[in-house]
């Protein structure tokens, strides 16, 4: 294994030993014991959160997955605070990401307006009835239905298939009307690229699904856009993946709008997480320029598998 | 006395300065700065010529500026770009690894290509607003309160409403220069 491969085992073992240390050493106890997590000094829990989130950030980076994802099962599972704050901070996270990325991603012409613009009505509109739906539904429920998304976002990264510019015949009546296509350069080798699309109301229909579970869950949403942009509505994988990051910054924020009016942000959780977690992706991002993740990818879906079990099995009350 | 002079006397006549209309890709500009900065014609740049590239608009009117560090900034922004640049890269980065597809982040491509791509970025997208301009008549101690006053290098000089050349710092600098040789 690289040098940078070992360093990134190393970061996700250490992830793995402290949400264990915080989950056996203090949640436990602070779930079931009150007295115990509030003799524990104030400033343990966001200097826990900054290291966990820190080395989250890396890990989701090196593992593929989106910082959401991560966040929401393992701080749920392993750490003593209710599940709608971890939920409103993960919105957070998620949204963190996309604000640092979609500027950039705008400016490169590869984030498209029109193709995120009807998707963004849509499934912000439907996030907001998802906050809504989380947070009206009991916690137990929630936590089983979040462990069993979980799985299935852990099966969706072990089965789903990319394909870098899909074939589209034709491009349907809907997205013509919408004008939802476009022309990019490819950098590596000054291609130029014509996309467009189709099948836009099987994509518009589950992106309402979508966007119930990025606002019921906190999760983000990446792991379910660019694969419904791309596989199922055609558009080229790199416009998919800037447009789903663009995109979580309207879904995500109008989610986050129904955390923070129910009060479930708090300041002492999101700001370590959002500083842990955006050093730790930007750490993330030069070790990933000298070497490929390769092993740690494997290990990410199998930590991100085992937080979606404890997700399920807390919230079936084992 | 130097400063006694007029603007017009420094002024780099606007035919000798290098121009770009704003429409136009930065490459467009760049080999236009190239070729007024640099001694192309003998195969070295050896003399150093005008530093700064004026943007006009369809009609011909001045509407902003390039100098190399800005453009530097969009040819190479992870590297020549100020905090801004290096997170927005950053993030661009993380976006794409985080969804698996680290492959198609163009900041892994080799220098060469990610300079190309870049230098394809619209001339009106990166310029930098005009932050003063000055009468031809008016005399070297205003354009040097303006110039430094508005922390620029360069001002267009203009006779009445037209655009006729371009005051340099480096000229005031010589100018001022002069009074410690006489």
């Amino acid at each position: 294994m690289t040098k940078t491969g070992k360093q990134g085992v190393f970061f996700v073992a250490l992830l793995l030993s402290v949400v264990l240390l915080a989950g056996n050493g203090y949640a436990g106890e602070g779930l079931m014991a009150a007295d115990s997590a509030s003799s524990a000094p104030w400033w343990m829990w966001p200097l826990l959160l900054l290291v966990v989130t820190f080395v989250m950030g890396v890990a989701a980076v090196l593992g593929g997955v989106g910082g959401g994802v991560l966040f929401v099962p393992i701080i749920s599972g392993f750490f003593p605070f209710h599940l709608d704050f971890v939920r409103g901070a993960g919105l957070l996270v998620a949204l963190a990401g996309a604000l640092a990325a979609g500027p950039g991603l705008l400016k490169m012409n590869l984030a498209s307006l029109r193709l995120a613009m009807p998707v963004a009505l849509i499934a912000s509109s439907f996030a907001i009835i998802g906050a809504m739906i989380g947070l009206a539904l009991p916690t137990q429920i929630v936590q089983i239905a979040l462990g069993v998304t979980i799985l299935g976002i852990c099966v969706l990264m072990l089965v789903a298939k990319k394909s870098v510019v899909p074939d589209v015949p034709k491009a349907d009546n809907i997205s013509s009307v919408l004008r939802i296509y476009g022309v990019y350069q490819e950098a590596s080798t000054g291609e130029i690229i014509d996309w467009k699309i189709h099948r836009t109301w099987q994509g518009l229909v589950l992106f309402i699904a979508i966007g119930i579970m990025a606002g019921m869950f906190g999760l983000g949403a990446g792991w379910a856009n660019v694969p419904v942009l791309n596989l199922l509505m055609g558009a080229p994988l790199k416009i998919s993946v800037a447009t789903s990051k663009f995109l979580l910054s309207i879904t995500d924020t109008s989610a986050a709008w129904i955390y923070l009016n129910k009060g479930c942000v708090i300041p002492m959780m999101v700001v370590p997480s959002l500083i842990g977690i955006m050093a730790g992706s930007f750490v993330g991002v030069r070790l990933l320029k000298v070497a490929k993740p390769g092993l740690v990818r494997w290990i990410v879906i199998g930590m991100l598998g085992f937080a979606g079990l404890k997700a399920l099995t807390k919230g079936l009350g084992f | 006395m130097p400063l006694t002079r007029k603007v017009k006397d420094l002024l780099v006549p606007i035919k000798d300065y290098a121009i770009v209309n704003e429409d136009r890709p930065l490459s467009d500009a760049i080999m236009a700065l190239r070729k007024v900065y640099c001694q192309v014609e003998i195969g070295k740049c050896t003399e150093a010529g005008h530093r700064n590239i004026l943007v006009l608009d369809s009609q011909n009117k001045l509407v902003g500026i390039l100098d190399f560090r800005t453009m530097l900034r969009v040819l190479i922004p992870e590297i020549a770009g100020g905090v801004t640049e290096r997170l927005m890269a950053l993030g661009v980065s993380a976006a794409f690894a985080e969804a698996g597809t680290e492959e198609l982040d163009e900041s892994l491509l080799s220098f060469r290509a990610r300079v190309i791509k870049n230098a394809d970025t619209k001339v009106k997208q990166v310029m930098l607003k005009i932050r003063g301009i000055i009468q031809a008549e008016d005399d070297l101690l205003k354009a040097l309160t303006l110039m430094y006053g508005n922390r620029v290098t360069v001002l267009p000089v203009y006779k009445n409403k037209e655009l006729i050349g371009v005051l340099r710092e480096s000229d005031l600098f010589l100018a001022v220069a002069d009074i410690t040789t006489e």
